[in-house]
Order: C-alpha cells, then sequence, then structure tokens
C-alpha cells in the first residue's frame, strides 16, 4: 500500500462516518464507494500478481552469448538484450530495470543525467527542484527512461529489452538481476523484487591499437659506442655471423666452398638472428593507485600502459613478463609470448584489478546512505516492515539502521548474535556495509572508502616490495632486458633514496629501466596555476594540489634522468612510445648520452 | 582511451519538435478541462468569490501533477460535508448517483494521472497528426501498436467504467443495509430480539470476518520468499531475545577489552 492510498483509506472512512453521523448521503456514499474501491482493487492486484509472477522468465545475452561466465574488454561498448516473458498475463503495470554495477555506463548516457550539475545546497532547495521536476514530468515531453528500464503495462507477451553499456575499466563484472516494480493502474499499490540473474564477466584492459606505435620522429642522433654491437646469436636471418668448421648435421647449403677451399677443411656459414629484448612489468597495485572511480583511477592507465606494452612487444616476438604488487604481496605473472600468452597476461591484471579494499575504522551516514540505496535496488522485498522486524526505537533513523542491519543479516548469513553485534557496534557494521558495497562492484572511494584513507596507511608497504622484485628479477635476469615501473608518483618520490641504489644495481648490469608514474587528468597541468577559477573551496584545493604534483614531477624526473633512466608521467600513448623507444634501444644497441633530456 | 570505435546508436525515436509542442498542449488541455469539471462540482450551488474557486481549483491540480489525488477526494468531500442537506441517508436521488460517478471518475482519472496523461495526449496528438499529414508515413509496425495502444486504453476505461458502478451498487446496498437510519436500526434491533438476544447479524459476520483474515494472512505467508522468510524467522528471533543477545555482547566485548589491557 503506498503512501497516499493510506490517505485516501483515512479520509474515505472519515467521510463514511462524517456522512452517517450528519445525515448526508452523498457524502456517505462517495467515501464508502472510494474505500470499497481501494479494497476491490487490491484484490484485483494481488491475484494479478501472486499468479503471474512466479511465471515470468527472464533471459539476459551478453553480445549475443547467454552463458552465465564470459570475458570482456574495457573501453568497449557492449550490447546487452534482456527478453521477458510470462506464461501467464500481469494485469498490472510491470516496471523493469535491468541493474548494471557501477563498471558499466549506459551509453549513450541518458538525457537527464548531468555530470557537472550541482545539488541546491539547502533542503528547501532540493525540495523545490524535485517539485520542479515532477511538475514538468506532468506537463512536459514524455518522460525517457534509462536504456536499462522498461515500462509494460500489460505484461502479456514476451519482450526485449535491448540497451548498450561501456565498460570503463579493467576488473571482474558481475550483473546481478532485475528489479521489477509491479503498481496497479491507479497506483494504489506496489510491490517491488528482485529477480537474480547473475552473470560474471572478466573484463580484460584495454590497449593502444596501431598498426606502429614506434615515434615516427628522429630523437636521437647518437652513434653506436665503440664495442657495442647489436645482440647476436645464431639463427636463420640473411646476415652472416661467423664461419666455423663443418660438423655431422650441417646442412650442405650452409657450406662456405671458397672459405673451406682456402683453409684446406670444410667451413659452415653461421647466420645471426636478433636477439628478443625481454621486458618486465612491474605494476603497483597500491591503494593509492586504486582510488577513485572506475576509468580514472591510476591502476587503469597503468594496466593500459602495461597492455599496450604488451602487445606491441609480443607482436615483435619480445617475451614478456610482469610482477603485480600490492599491499598483500607480489604476484609473479610468468614469461609469456604469443596470443596466448598475452591473454594471459591479460587476465592476470583484470583479476589484479579486482580486489578487496582495507576495512573501513568508522560508520559514516554516507555510508548508511549508499548501503541503504543499494538495498533499496538489490534487495527490495528485504525491506519490507512485515518481515523486515526490529526492535523498537522512537527514531526514524536508527529503524532505518536496524532495518538495514537485518538485510545485512541475511545476505551474509549471520547469526542472531553477530547480528546484535552489528546493531551495538558501528565499526562491525562498517565492515559489513563496506563488504557489501564493494561486492556490488562499488569503486575505491567515498563513500566505500572513509575520506582520509589513504594518509592512514602510512608510508607505502609497496615500494619495499618492488625493490625486493627488482632485485630478485636482476638477479635472475639475462643480458639487457627492459624493467618498466609502473607505480604511483607520490610513494616513488617520498621512497626515492630507497629505490635509487637498486636502479643503480639494474643499470651497471646494462639493463634499462622505464618508469611510468601516471597521474590524475585533473591534477595534470604544465602551467603554473597564477589564481584558481574560483573562490571554491575545490578549485582551491585543485590548484594546490597541481603545485604540490608538478614539484613531485620535477623532483622525480631530477633524480632519474640523473641516473639515465627514463620516466613519464603520462598514463596515455606518449608512456608507451617512450618505452618502446627504450625497447628499440636495446635492440638495436644504441646508449642515451649522458643528460640528454627525457619528457 | 583508445581511439572511439563508431558505436551503433540505440534505435529510440525522439519526438519531432511539432510533436512535443502539440503533446505539451494536450496535457495543459486535459488538466484544463478536468480543473472546469473540478469547479463545477465543487463549487456549482455555492457563491463562493471567482479568484478564491481558481486558487483552490489550481491548488487541486498541483497536488494532482504531483501525484496525490487525495487533495482531490479531500477537495469533494469538503464541499459536500459544508453544502449538502441533512436528508436521511436513505434519500438517493438520480442527482446523489450522477454527482458520486462524476466525483469517482475524477477521482480515478487523477489517480492515473500520471500514466493516464500522457498516453492520451500521445494518442490524440497522434491522431491529429495523421489526420492533417497529407501522406502518412506510418509503417505497418507502427499503426499496429498505437492500435494495441488505443485498445488498452479503451480496456482500461471500459474495466473502470464497470467496475465504479458495481462497487457504487455495493456501497448502495450496503448504506441501505447497515444500521445507520432509525429505520435500518429497529430492523437490526427485531432481528436481535427474534434470535435470542444475540446482536444480529454478529456472529456470522465476525466468523466470516475471522475465516476471511485467516485465508488473507494465510495467502500473504505463502508468498513470502525463502529469503524474507529467513529474515522473519532471524529478526524474530533476535526481538524476542534482544535484552539477553545484548547481554551477551556487552559481556564479550568487556572480555576483549580487559584481554587486549
Amino acid at each position: 500500500m503506498t503512501d497516499r492510498t493510506r490517505w485516501l483509506a483515512v479520509l474515505s472512512l472519515a467521510g463514511i462516518v462524517a456522512g452517517a453521523v450528519r445525515g448526508q448521503p452523498t457524502l456517505a456514499l462517495l467515501s464508502l464507494t472510494v474505500f470499497l474501491g481501494i479494497v476491490v482493487e487490491w484484490i484485483r492486484f494481488q491475484g494479478s500478481v501472486r499468479l503471474g509472477l512466479p511465471k515470468l522468465r527472464f533471459e539476459r545475452a551478453v553480445n549475443g552469448l547467454r552463458e552465465s561466465r564470459g570475458t570482456l574488454w574495457a573501453e568497449r561498448i557492449v550490447h546487452i538484450e534482456l527478453s521477458v516473458s510470462s506464461h501467464s498475463p500481469i494485469a498490472a503495470q510491470v516496471r523493469i530495470h535491468d541493474v548494471v554495477p557501477e563498471l558499466l555506463e549506459l551509453h549513450p548516457l541518458p538525457t537527464w543525467s548531468n555530470p557537472n550539475a550541482t545539488l541546491p545546497a539547502s533542503r528547501i532547495g532540493l525540495l523545490g527542484r524535485r517539485l520542479w521536476q515532477q511538475l514538468t514530468y506532468s506537463f512536459g515531453a514524455s518522460a525517457s527512461l534509462p536504456n536499462n528500464q522498461l515500462i509494460l503495462s500489460p505484461l502479456s507477451a514476451a519482450h526485449q529489452l535491448r540497451y548498450q553499456v561501456k565498460t570503463r575499466a579493467a576488473g571482474v563484472l558481475s550483473l546481478p538481476g532485475v528489479r521489477l516494480t509491479l503498481t496497479d493502474a491507479c497506483g494504489l499499490f506496489q510491490l517491488h523484487r528482485f529477480i537474480p540473474l547473475k552473470q560474471t564477466f572478466r573484463v580484460l584492459p584495454d590497449y593502444f591499437q596501431s598498426a606502429d606505435m614506434r615515434p615516427t620522429i628522429k630523437r636521437h642522433n647518437t652513434l653506436a659506442k665503440h664495442g657495442v654491437h647489436r645482440h647476436q646469436r645464431a639463427g636463420l636471418s640473411s646476415e652472416l655471423l661467423e664461419l666455423r668448421e663443418y660438423v655431422a648435421g650441417d646442412p650442405p647449403k650452409s657450406i662456405a666452398w671458397k672459405a673451406s677451399a682456402r683453409r684446406d677443411k670444410l667451413m659452415t656459414r653461421q647466420y645471426e638472428s636478433e636477439v628478443p629484448v625481454r621486458v618486465q612489468l612491474f605494476i603497483d597495485g597500491s591503494i593509492p593507485a586504486r582510488i577513485g572511480g572506475f576509468g580514472k583511477r591510476l591502476l587503469d592507465q597503468s594496466t593500459y600502459v602495461a597492455a599496450s606494452i604488451c602487445k606491441a612487444a609480443i607482436g615483435v616476438g619480445d617475451p614478456v613478463a610482469g610482477i603485480l604488487i600490492d599491499e598483500r604481496g607480489a604476484q609473479r605473472l610468468p614469461w609469456a609470448a604469443g596470443d596466448l600468452g598475452f591473454l594471459q597476461i591479460l587476465r592476470s591484471m583484470a583479476d589484479f584489478a579486482d580486489r578487496p579494499c582495507p576495512l573501513a575504522a568508522r560508520l559514516t551516514p554516507s555510508l548508511l546512505q549508499c548501503a541503504n540505496a543499494l538495498c533499496y535496488e538489490r534487495y527490495p522485498e528485504l525491506l519490507d516492515r512485515r518481515y523486515n522486524l526490529i526492535p523498537p526505537s522512537l527514531f526514524a533513523a536508527r529503524r532505518e539502521k536496524l532495518r538495514l542491519i537485518n538485510v545485512l543479516g541475511e545476505t551474509f548469513q549471520l547469526s542472531p548474535l553477530e547480528l546484535t553485534q552489528c546493531y551495538c557496534d558501528d565499526v562491525r557494521l562498517a565492515h559489513f556495509l563496506q563488504r557489501l558495497l564493494f561486492e556490488a562492484g562499488m569503486p575505491w572511494m567515498p563513500p566505500l572508502l572513509a575520506d582520509g584513507v589513504e594518509s592512514e596507511v602510512g608510508p607505502s608497504r609497496v615500494i619495499p616490495l618492488l625493490i625486493e622484485s627488482l632485485r630478485n628479477s636482476i638477479a635472475r635476469a639475462r643480458d639487457n632486458e627492459v624493467f618498466v615501473v609502473l607505480a604511483d608518483p607520490q610513494s616513488c618520490n617520498r621512497q626515492i633514496e630507497e629505490l635509487l641504489p637498486v636502479i643503480r644495481l639494474a643499470l651497471s648490469k646494462h639493463h634499462r629501466v622505464v618508469f611510468v608514474c601516471p597521474i590524475i587528468e585533473i591534477l595534470e597541468s604544465s602551467q603554473p596555476a597564477t589564481s584558481p577559477k574560483s573562490k571554491d573551496v575545490f578549485d582551491l584545493l585543485v590548484v594546490a594540489e597541481q603545485g604540490r604534483i608538478r614539484e613531485l614531477k620535477q623532483n622525480l624526473k631530477r633524480e632519474l634522468t640523473r641516473l639515465g633512466v627514463s620516466i613519464s608521467f603520462s598514463g596515455q600513448r606518449m608512456a608507451i612510445q617512450r618505452v618502446l623507444a627504450e625497447i628499440d634501444m636495446v635492440r638495436s644497441g644504441r646508449a642515451r648520452t649522458q643528460g640528454a633530456r627525457s619528457r | 582511451m583508445t581511439p572511439t570505435r563508431p558505436s551503433v546508436e540505440p534505435d529510440s525515436m525522439s519526438p519531432e519538435r511539432s510533436f512535443e509542442v502539440a503533446f505539451r498542449l494536450a496535457n495543459c488541455l486535459q488538466y484544463l478541462l478536468i480543473g472546469l469539471l473540478l469547479e463545477w462540482l465543487l463549487f456549482s450551488e455555492t457563491s463562493v468569490d471567482g479568484r478564491l474557486r481558481a486558487l483552490a481549483v489550481a491548488v487541486i491540480l498541483l497536488g494532482m501533477a504531483l501525484g496525490q489525488a487525495w487533495f482531490v477526494l479531500f477537495a469533494l468531500q469538503l464541499s459536500l460535508f459544508f453544502t449538502e442537506r441533512n436528508q436521511g441517508l436513505l434519500n438517493f436521488d438520480a442527482n446523489s448517483y450522477g454527482f458520486v460517478v462524476l466525483a469517482l471518475l475524477v477521482i480515478a482519472y487523477a489517480l492515473s494521472a500520471r500514466q493516464l496523461v500522457p498516453a492520451i495526449s500521445r494518442w490524440a496528438t497522434r491522431q491529429l497528426q495523421q489526420a492533417l499529414a497529407a501522406s502518412p508515413n506510418t509503417t505497418s509496425q507502427k499503426k499496429d501498436a498505437q492500435a494495441a495502444n488505443a485498445l488498452h486504453l479503451g480496456y482500461l476505461l471500459l474495466t473502470g467504467m464497470t467496475l465504479t458502478i458495481g462497487v457504487l451498487a455495493v456501497a448502495t446496498w450496503l448504506l441501505n443495509f447497515l444500521p445507520i437510519t432509525p429505520a435500518a436500526s429497529r430492523r437490526w434491533l427485531q432481528n436481535s430480539l427474534a434470535g435470542n438476544g444475540v446482536l444480529w447479524p454478529g456472529p456470522t459476520v465476525l466468523s466470516m470476518l475471522l475465516m476471511l483474515w485467516i485465508v488473507v494472512r494465510e495467502l500473504g505467508w505463502r508468498h513470502m520468499t525463502n529469503s524474507q522468510a529467513r529474515l522473519w524467522l532471524r529478526s524474530e528471533f533476535v526481538n524476542n531475545h534482544y535484552r539477553d543477545l545484548v547481554m551477551i555482547v556487552r559481556r564479550l566485548h568487556r572480555k576483549a577489552s580487559s584481554r587486549q589491557r
């Protein structure tokens, strides 16, 4: 029963009494008719819904495939088709909402969504805006639903809901199911249900697709140093490497007859082939790299660059290995070559991008609000007050909180004692709420993560792991490998003194080291800002942060280029080209001149 | 990050400018007609000032536009409360029935305004466009869809009328049956005395109500989902043993704190 139905019922009962007492037949008749109409409508609604709801069938196809598991790619359009059919017609109006997690973005974006819109500061302003929206909906053009929603009235035959979404970043995507809202024709009664229809996909990171990512502009005009040649080994090229004595089994066509006649013994021509350049990627997945919305995190930029480098390297036959580092430890990826190896690396990166977030230390109102909204979307039947019983409380906010805790109890199958512990302990409740939001696919940002969690973590635990991994890789490395470190610039800058010795060690063994330290777009500014755009707190903070990042970049660049290490602060094409240029240098045997400027 | 691939736009139709304007005009026209009808129903036998009438109707229409149809019922009840004469409850005439039917139709319209108003406007605008167009460019698929919509609209209206008349008949019978008027009260007293002093039809009605309540509650219970049933069991247990559970939790917390010290 909706609120307006309650008002109608109360008014009609009052009208019956008033009409009976005052002897006003029309008043009594009108009120009694309205009351009986509500009762009849309830019976009709219950009959239609109870008979029709169990017979609803849903089926979802993602890019034409109906399997429960699959693979998608980041930053690509995905076509989703939801089929709904019913063996028994439902006379009520059915609103079907195919719930999509945060990792997906509707494409195109709904016309009413304006990411830059600011909400009014006051409650009155907010109420006014909502009233205006309702009025314009009533008097204006037909309301447009988001693409993943459909209203059917009545639902009697099969229907399809087709829409497109775009994957924002790599990770693990879970499409949970369909939310139904059934309403009678007069809007007096409503029933909410969530139909689980789970499909899980691994979203592989995107990579730069171009025929040739090598820079076309000549960058260095240096000649190879004396004594440094291309790395050569025996192979099947057309270049002559050396002449050696004939051994049984050598092909007759490789015999060098003239040299053999000169030396009076059989000599064989040995040809050379290019030595593959081994590339090792070190990807930082620490907390600072994961904070932010999907597609805007530092980790997303790192995985994009890493995937592009993998693709380019494996495409020319260079093997690639990876080490994925976060606070839990370092995960070593084996050497990979070929398309299969490339896919295995991408799968590992996708799984790496999906990790549980650190536990919250405190319960915040925004965390409660977000969790409530999620439960309303995904567990509407559990919020029904007839079944969600709570201890008595005078405060509406506390009652709402207790109902939410009961929903958590059902979702995570908590015992009554654990449930009571959540009633009494806000920290425990915060942990469960955070787990609920994370499993629903929320990114690592408020309210999932409390503000300032980054500063609570302390000095990065990832840098020591990175140093250890670099040391191990150097110990196992062959000649002239390329180490690509994709890390958070702030952690690197803070602990640069600890990084320098291992970098020197790598360089002393003739390996190449490249640092890719992506920076969030909004904080990237090459020009020193003289004044902020406005006196808004956000603009002032942005300008202050931009200044700090600029200093950080200069410091890192100074420290690393002094050693001859390349560094790029881009998470896009420039970083990829820089790394590939280094790989090409190793392949050609060239060395960078000391003090050359790096971009 | 990657060069954008050519994306396939979803196959959605946005209304043309003229359709948009005609649609909005049709919406406003509907509200205007309902406003005039409400004005006649509420103030026809009163001498209220025109400006006050306009203000009252505007407030009711605003409530309707915001989905609060009880504004309409409240206004009608207030109007009847102050204008209808005390004439005995059995004195129904054609005017009463006519008023009630009209009022019920307005209330039903107000209840479903958010769906019905756009649907009617859309249908009317399309009919007008087709009538005015030199060469109608509607495909057979669109025509079928429009016909289905019109059919559904007609079905809704017919069902609504039938239900209204049926409920009205039941309400009239109930008002005649209940012991509200002196004649009905005397009849009930005679029946009760004839039944050995038991208040008629108390036992029968009570038993029927009890059975109905049991049936409705059972149906409600049996339509619970598994998760709702588990939720109810868990929360009912916690509620029943709340004090004991809180005592246990506090004791555990004290033990944990003392161990940490």
